[in-house]
């Protein structure tokens, strides 16, 4: 009699595994970043003190953060079509979430189970979201403020809200 | 938040003619009786007598037969076609089994952007340049609720503005709407999927319903809705985004011709900022009820007891 405790625990397995997958099973929207670097820096010694750069890099401002980070924080160096992970981990740019989720692991599980971001195409059915990049600039990650659309024509009814409350409605 | 104005309402008395045409025609009707010869009659007027006469006989959708139904949706197509030239699909996708939609809007996330508004207008056929949206963008001091204080009107260069946030209100598709009762012709009901409907055919235009609503959610259209043919959402729905005629009740019913059939309303689809989320409130896994589950949420007036399906959350603590 050594099978229970085995077969228990693959019963076990069974029963989680699939809520796990279909939790975090999704596919990106758009197509994948395809960084160009390597023609440059193949060539180039790496240097990993934080300082100003000259160009090509020059006008690249990095406002994330509030100015505190430095492009390796984020960037891998001899390796600058990666990004970085946790404990030295290194991804492609089509998984730049996982390199967020360094500093922002709270909001990619968010995004991850679709509180953060935005699904696309359908709310049933193989889940489409769009990445991170679809709406944060890696380096000025803010949203930048857009003009409006028009605003509807006004109501001869509507007065302007009272600076003096009416008291409870 | 405020009712529609008729100052803008296209050609004005177009309402008033088409109830007088119908009280007219009562007698003549009556006596033709079965719909499908009446398509064959056409008057001058543009909107085809026999078509107009069809309306006029047409039972509540509730009661029609699925043959009355198919006519019902022929002679929206047809009148569709008389009056922008255009083709359109017209259909009555029936509530999907196991399917309770919800919505959720991130008010953390929300910029005032207004793009969910013009994608409402368009994908739902709604006048252009019109006063009748069904989704307002209310500019409200950061953390108020208080509706009655919020303008729908800002104009700035850029949006947001500091200090304030911006509180969408559409229809919230209450779970015990209060406009439903209201109605005295039960014109407006909520549907298996949770969404409060109308038959324009059946409505009657009194705007009782409008009056019952505490979100100012339902409008009623003075004229009928200023469109070119270009601007025509071709894919339609009998309870949803079919060219109203003047003088009915309008509202948002969560895009069902989308949703219905699978996609996303439109508002959502459009807001740049991923704070609007939806989907099936039965369904565990859905986005909708990660939110009810993982986040602290409210709901617009929840003390009148109309238990919205329409949460509002924040990201911050
Ligand atoms: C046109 C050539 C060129 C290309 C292409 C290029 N770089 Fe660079 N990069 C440079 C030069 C030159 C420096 C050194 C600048 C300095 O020291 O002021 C540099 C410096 C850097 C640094 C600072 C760390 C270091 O080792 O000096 C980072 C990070 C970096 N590049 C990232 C990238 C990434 C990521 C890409 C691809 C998306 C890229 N670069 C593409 C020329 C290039
Ligand atoms: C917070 C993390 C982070 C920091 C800090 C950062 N980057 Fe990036 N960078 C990224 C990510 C992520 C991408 C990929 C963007 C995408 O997917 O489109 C990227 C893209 C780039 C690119 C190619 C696209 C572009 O915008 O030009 C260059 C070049 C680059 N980084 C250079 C730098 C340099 C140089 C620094 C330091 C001055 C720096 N980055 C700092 C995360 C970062
Ligand atoms: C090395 C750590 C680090 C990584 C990696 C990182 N961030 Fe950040 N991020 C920060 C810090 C620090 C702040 C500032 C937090 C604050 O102000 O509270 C920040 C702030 C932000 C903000 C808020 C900006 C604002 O001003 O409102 C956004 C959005 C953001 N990050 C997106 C991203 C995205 C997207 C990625 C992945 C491409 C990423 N971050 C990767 C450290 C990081
Ligand atoms: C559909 C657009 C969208 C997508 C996709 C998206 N975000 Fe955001 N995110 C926003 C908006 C809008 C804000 C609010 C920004 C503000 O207030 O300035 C925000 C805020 C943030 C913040 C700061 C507030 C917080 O919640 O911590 C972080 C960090 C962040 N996003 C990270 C990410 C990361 C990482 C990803 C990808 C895994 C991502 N975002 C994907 C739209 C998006």
């Amino acid at each position: 009699m050594r099978w229970p405790l085995p077969w228990g625990m693959v019963g076990l397995l069974w029963m989680l595994l699939p809520t796990v997958a279909a939790a975090a099973e999704f596919q990106l929207d758009g197509p994948a970043p395809q960084p160009r670097c390597a023609p440059c820096h193949a060539w180039l010694d790496a240097d990993p003190r934080p300082r100003p750069l000259a160009a090509p890099h020059d006008s690249l401002k990095v406002t994330h953060g509030g100015e505190g980070l430095w492009c390796l924080d984020c960037h891998v160096q001899d390796q600058q079509e990666s990004l970085r992970g946790g404990r030295g981990a290194v991804f492609g740019w089509d998984a730049a979430h996982r390199s967020c989720a360094l500093c922002h692991g709270a909001t990619v599980t968010a995004w991850q189970v679709g509180i953060h971001g935005k699904r696309v195409g359908n709310w049933r059915g193989p889940r489409t979201i769009q990445a991170c990049r679809s709406c944060h600039d890696a380096h000025q990650p803010a949203f930048r403020p857009v003009p409006p659309d028009p605003a509807p024509p006004r109501s001869r009814f509507w007065r302007p809200p009272s600076p003096t409350p009416e008291g409870p409605p | 938040m405020t009712d529609d104005d008729p100052d803008d309402s296209g050609p004005g008395a177009a309402w008033t003619t088409r109830r007088a045409l119908l009280k007219g025609a009562a007698a003549g009707a009556a006596l033709l009786g079965g719909g499908g010869t009446l398509a064959a009659i056409d008057g001058p007027t543009g909107i085809g007598l026999g078509d107009a006469l069809g309306d006029l006989l047409q039972d509540h959708y509730l009661r029609m037969t699925p043959a009355e139904i198919q006519g019902a949706l022929a002679r929206i197509e047809r009148q569709a076609r008389r009056r922008f030239g255009v083709t359109l699909d017209c259909r009555n996708d029936p509530p999907l089994a196991d399917v309770r939609f919800g919505f959720a809007l991130n008010l953390s996330k929300c910029k005032g952007t207004r793009r969910c508004v013009s994608a409402c207008v368009s994908e739902n056929n709604c006048g252009r340049g019109g006063t009748l949206q069904n989704i307002r963008v209310l500019e409200l001091p950061v953390g108020s609720r208080d509706l009655q204080d919020g303008n729908p009107y800002f104009t700035h260069q850029t949006v947001p503005v500091a200090g304030h946030w911006y509180v969408p209100v559409q229809c919230q598709q209450c779970a015990d709407p209060p406009c439903v009762q209201a109605c005295p012709v039960a014109a407006t009901w909520r549907e298996p999927d949770g969404i409060v409907v109308i038959d324009y055919d059946w409505c009657i235009g009194c705007r009782y319903c409008a009056t019952a609503c505490p979100y100012g959610a339902r409008h009623f259209n003075w004229g009928a809705p200023r469109l070119s043919p270009s601007d025509l959402t071709r894919q339609t729905h009998y309870l949803g985004n079919q060219p109203r005629e003047a003088g009915v009740m309008e509202k948002c019913t969560f895009c069902l011709q989308r949703t219905r059939r699978g996609l996303l309303p439109a508002c959502l689809e459009a807001c740049p900022t991923g704070a609007r989320i939806f989907g099936n409130l039965l369904d565990p896994e859905s986005e909708i009820r990660q939110v009810l589950a993982r986040r602290p949420v409210f709901r617009l007036k929840e003390e009148q007891g109309t238990e919205p399906r329409f949460w509002f959350f924040t990201d911050g603590p």
